[in-house]
């Protein structure tokens, strides 16, 4: 434990750096558009849609660069299984 | 090889027996500019995955299946058999086109049909690979789960997806994609050389080749350019 406030201290410097790969693949954000957004919010990406794509929800959402982010979702399990970055 | 008739000097005669017909089979026509028009718009403006997308390639399939199938039971200049693909009569007729004098045939020419040909198996690969991506569901059934899903309801993707391994299914599509996307650029450039042929063809020919594409002979009329 004693190492944890240094670790702290790195993960809140490194937090606005990391703003581009808050959500990660593998993330459980949810099956449904309700817990999806709100936990894609709680990772610091707004979603502005949902839609399916090729038998998955894709997430339109931007972080809080203003980036815009395509966040594949399995409707199944609620899991992130892939996120594209848009110029 | 059927040595073709080589006299370039035959050109004065249109649409006889040693150059293409004009115009081509209506149905050659048609399938020529639809099949156009559809790369076109999904290759560059319509979004990928969306509706429109899916309904332009299942009326590509539609177009092919019925050019390919007029490959057997078509007029002669439609049948495989009148341009069997022949690299070596390619290269032969290209470097007859670079020497200005290319010769007449009753079909493609042997470099035309190659391209044909690769044109058409771009259209299979991404024919199919497009299948795969979208699991063989129709437009229709596209339309609805997409407004299913913007209207909030993620359930029906759930219920249709029962193809069992997951990962599996992810990667086949993941290589389908690839695949579909290489496919259609390659075909986008192949359509833009295609066109630079016809270009040179028809100068090499004084003969505009796009006519008989488009539509009948127009021998007697003047400053009608179609």
């Amino acid at each position: 434990m004693t190492k944890s406030p240094l670790l702290l201290a790195l993960a809140l410097t490194a937090a606005p750096l990391a703003a581009w790969a808050m959500p990660a693949v593998g993330d459980i954000v949810g099956t449904n558009p309700t817990d999806a957004t709100a936990a894609l919010a709680a990772a610091g990406c707004t979603v502005t849609e949902f839609e399916a794509e090729g038998g998955k929800i894709e997430a339109k959402c931007t972080d809080e660069a203003g980036k815009k982010h395509e966040v594949y979702i399995d409707p199944k399990t609620g899991a992130v299984t892939e996120i594209k970055m848009e110029d | 090889m059927a040595p073709p008739i080589s006299a370039a000097g035959t050109g004065d005669q249109k649409g006889g027996a040693v150059s293409p017909p004009d115009p081509w089979d209506p149905l050659i026509r048609i399938s020529h500019w639809g099949i156009a028009l559809a790369v076109l718009a999904n290759g560059l403006i319509n979004k990928p995955g969306g509706t429109v997308h899916v309904w332009v390639g299942w009326a590509v399939m539609a177009l092919l299946i019925t050019r390919l199938s007029w490959g057997f039971f078509g007029p002669a200049e439609a049948r495989f058999s009148a341009f069997p693909p022949n690299p070596r009569a390619a290269w032969a007729h290209l470097a007859s086109l670079l020497r200005g004098k290319p010769r007449e045939h009753a079909s493609h020419n042997p470099a035309g049909a190659l391209m044909v040909y690769a044109l058409w198996a771009c259209l299979i690969a991404v024919s199919i690979t497009g299948l795969v991506m979208t699991e063989g569901k129709s437009p229709v059934t596209i339309a609805e789960e997409k407004a299913a899903v913007a209207a909030g309801d993620w359930s029906v993707l759930v219920t249709a997806d029962e193809a069992g391994d997951d990962d599996n299914h992810d990667s086949r599509g993941k290589l389908a994609k690839e695949v579909h996307e290489v496919a259609a650029n390659l075909m986008l450039i192949l359509a833009l050389i295609h066109v630079g042929g016809v270009g040179v063809e028809s100068m090499a020919l004084r003969r505009n080749l796009v006519r008989p594409m488009i539509r009948g002979p127009q021998r007697t009329r003047k400053g009608s350019g179609a």
